[in-house]
């Protein structure tokens, strides 16, 4: 027995490890629904707050974050490619991202999501139009 | 695809450079350990002879794999052992024509060739190495095509021109090509610039960790340390404590001037013959006792301008001007990451610098700008900012002077004057950083400045912003202030530009002006990166 002990440590011979068991669990249930509903309120509060908009032959502008406000302005003569991505859960729940890319490089990318994938392409022509038509003008 | 086979291929000796840069990128931290490390003399004997066979096969078929042709408005690059690249580098697209030689170079009549577009990352080509006449031809090619081509973007200037401008077309101005030198630092102001800057802790950092990497090294040293350290803990007893704070003292002394003196050579050898030259659109620098450095870069990819003052710089009424390029990389080779056009003067009076900065960017006056104080909140803010890590630093100080058993009785009284003092301080430095900090719209000019002993300025176009991005804290929207992050086309440590505690009003204004420029003007020529929607 002793040698047992030894190796296992005494909560576990205990007999009332159960009862700390059962604490344990608890404790850590509760951690997680709190943490669950702070992420809900959180994703809530950024679904709430994000939204973009396309100023035609200017740019897109993006609003987010829902305590730190931000907001992203990015001219269409910035714009050096752009990407329509759809990931596996985006597919599952019918939805795309647009990412716009510039030259810059701390905020190179900015990225549209959970867009209706049809809004997406119609986006990502129009946009292309509008730097055809600017590097038209720019360089004939 | 068409796989023309370039005609020209690199100097005879390039293999010897190739060699070398693999010894240094590889070989030689291995080497080093090797040979360092052991007692056996054979060993290493073997191994540096099969690397020394290694590295000059491998400089051969490097540099035997290596050819390039000008063609009519493009260079053709085409390298690689095993994948092998073609590169069409069109000359309108260099920005920088960077030069490079060392010692070895010099000997052997040859020159490193590293040519870079607007595009951040990798170097559109490096030629290690050519000819110094062949290096010669290219350069004064690109830099002849690239002055006539981008004459039209001189319209990259606060003044905004009509979009119109931009559609003349590719016109070669005769003016263009005369060279106006803009600055030449003599070389008293080099050793101020030794004395100023710390850069004698490289070379004695350097120099300490090859000696303690090394047993034989540290016995050939007069100093015999353990004898020293016999010596001084047998008579320490006996010595007062007012001479061994002398001794220290003297030691410290020593060791500062040491440090300055390395500081002064070192700038003497780095910065030997500084000059500043600019033909039209194109700034050239040269500089270099031993290895001789010559670059160059457009003012029409300037993305950004800094402006530094330390504190010794404001003790001796100088300067240092610095400039990020389009493209402008922190990630580039060990060779060309310190041979580019990053430092318009390493040192200068703000006189000189003033003047400096008005020949580049026409309009600008840096006395004159309409300086805009930040939020009133902004000292209150700094200030706690810096007490997230100030507080509990102390807060562990004092307790640790409190509770640690066997400190002298004086230690408490000591930690809690400290804690005090420093407190004040950090009251004083957030007060000073935003009665000195602001921003200034002129032109086409975003200027911000900041600090309270050192000093910054920095400088931005309004037409060359990729992005913007204003961002509120809830401390922010408490107080109706932002804050302006602006993202230019070159690799800066951080944001290009970023203006705190911004009255909101005021930082949607600056943001529309670069809305404004970003939206109405294209990009001056030139300044695109290499990739994307042609």
């Amino acid at each position: 027995m002793f040698p047992v002990s030894m190796v296992l440590g005494h909560e576990l011979l205990d007999l009332r490890w159960g009862a700390a068991a059962v604490r344990t669990a608890l404790v850590a249930l509760t951690g997680a629904v709190i943490a669950a509903a702070a992420i809900e309120w959180h994703a809530r509060a950024a679904f709430a707050r994000y939204s973009w908009t396309h100023l035609p032959e200017e740019g897109v502008v993006v609003h987010q974050g829902a305590w730190w406000h931000k907001e992203i302005w990015l001219p269409v003569s910035r714009l050096q490619h752009l990407d329509v991505v759809r990931g596996p859960i985006e597919r599952a729940y019918g939805l795309a991202t647009l990412a716009l890319f510039t030259a810059g490089y701390h905020q190179y990318s900015v990225r549209l999501e959970g867009l209706d994938p049809e809004r997406a392409l119609t986006l990502r022509d129009t946009l292309l139009a509008e730097i055809r038509a600017q590097r038209l003008r720019a360089e004939p | 695809m068409t796989d023309t086979l370039p005609a020209d291929r690199l100097h005879p000796w390039s293999w010897v450079f190739h060699a070398i840069r693999a010894l240094r990128e590889v070989a030689l931290p291995a080497l080093v350990f090797m040979v360092v490390g052991r007692k056996d003399a054979f060993g290493p004997l073997v191994v540096g002879a099969v690397a020394a066979i290694l590295l000059v096969a491998w400089g051969i078929l490097r540099s035997r794999t290596f050819r390039y042709e000008l063609l009519e408005r493009e260079l053709l690059v085409r390298e690689g052992l095993f994948v092998r690249e073609t590169r069409h580098v069109p000359f309108a697209r260099v920005q920088a024509v960077n030069e490079r030689q060392g010692p070895l170079h010099r000997l052997l009549g040859v020159t490193e060739l590293v040519l870079e577009s607007g595009a951040a990352g990798k170097p559109e080509a490096v030629m290690r190495v050519l000819g110094v006449a062949e290096a010669a031809r290219i350069a004064g090619m690109l830099r002849s095509v690239t002055t006539a081509d981008s004459a039209t973007s001189e319209h990259a200037t606060p003044e905004h021109t009509t979009p119109g401008h931009a559609t003349t077309g590719v016109v070669a101005s005769p003016g263009a090509a005369t060279t106006q030198e803009l600055l030449r630092i003599p070389t008293d102001e080099l050793i101020l610039h030794g004395i100023i800057s710390n850069r004698g802790f490289v070379v004695l950092a350097l120099a300490f960790g090859i000696i303690s990497q090394n047993r034989e090294l540290l016995d050939l040293l007069p100093i015999d340390f353990k004898q020293l350290m016999k010596d001084s803990t047998d008579t320490a007893a006996g010595i007062d404590a007012g001479a061994i704070l002398g001794v220290l003292l003297v030691l410290l002394f020593g060791f500062v001037v040491l440090v300055r003196l390395l500081s002064i050579a070192f700038a003497l050898f780095t910065l030997h013959d500084f000059t500043l030259r600019r033909a039209g659109d194109r700034l050239r620098m040269n500089r270099g006792l031993l290895s001789r450095v010559d670059v160059s870069g457009r003012v029409s990819g300037f993305q950004r301008i800094v402006l530094e003052q330390s504190l010794l710089h404001r003790a001796f009424r100088r300067c240092v001007v610095k400039v990020d390029l389009a493209g402008a990389s922190l990630l580039g080779t060990p060779e060309t990451a310190d041979s580019r056009l990053d430092t318009l003067a390493p040192i200068a009076t703000p006189a000189r610098a003033r003047s400096l900065l008005q020949e580049l960017v026409p309009g600008l006056d840096l006395e004159a700008l309409p300086w805009q104080p930040l939020h009133r909140s902004a000292a209150v803010r700094r200030w706690q900012r810096t007490m997230w890590w100030l507080l509990p630093t102390l807060a562990l100080v004092v307790a640790a002077a409190g509770l640690i058993p066997g400190l002298p009785a004086a230690a408490l009284p000591g930690a809690l004057v400290a804690a005090t003092l420093a407190l004040g301080l950090s009251v004083m430095y957030a007060w000073q950083w935003a009665r000195w900090s602001a921003f200034a719209a002129s032109g086409g000019v975003i200027a911000f400045r900041s600090g309270a002993w050192a000093r910054q300025w920095t400088l931005v176009f309004d037409d060359r912003a990729q992005s913007t991005a204003l961002r509120r804290s809830p401390r922010d929207r408490r107080e109706g202030t932002t804050s302006l992050a602006v993202d230019v086309q070159s690799m800066t440590v951080s944001q290009a530009l970023h203006i705190p505690y911004l009255d909101a009003a005021l930082g949607e204004r600056l943001n529309a002006q670069f809305w404004r420029a970003g939206t109405s003007a294209p990009l001056p020529a030139g300044a695109h990166a290499g990739s994307g929607l042609r």
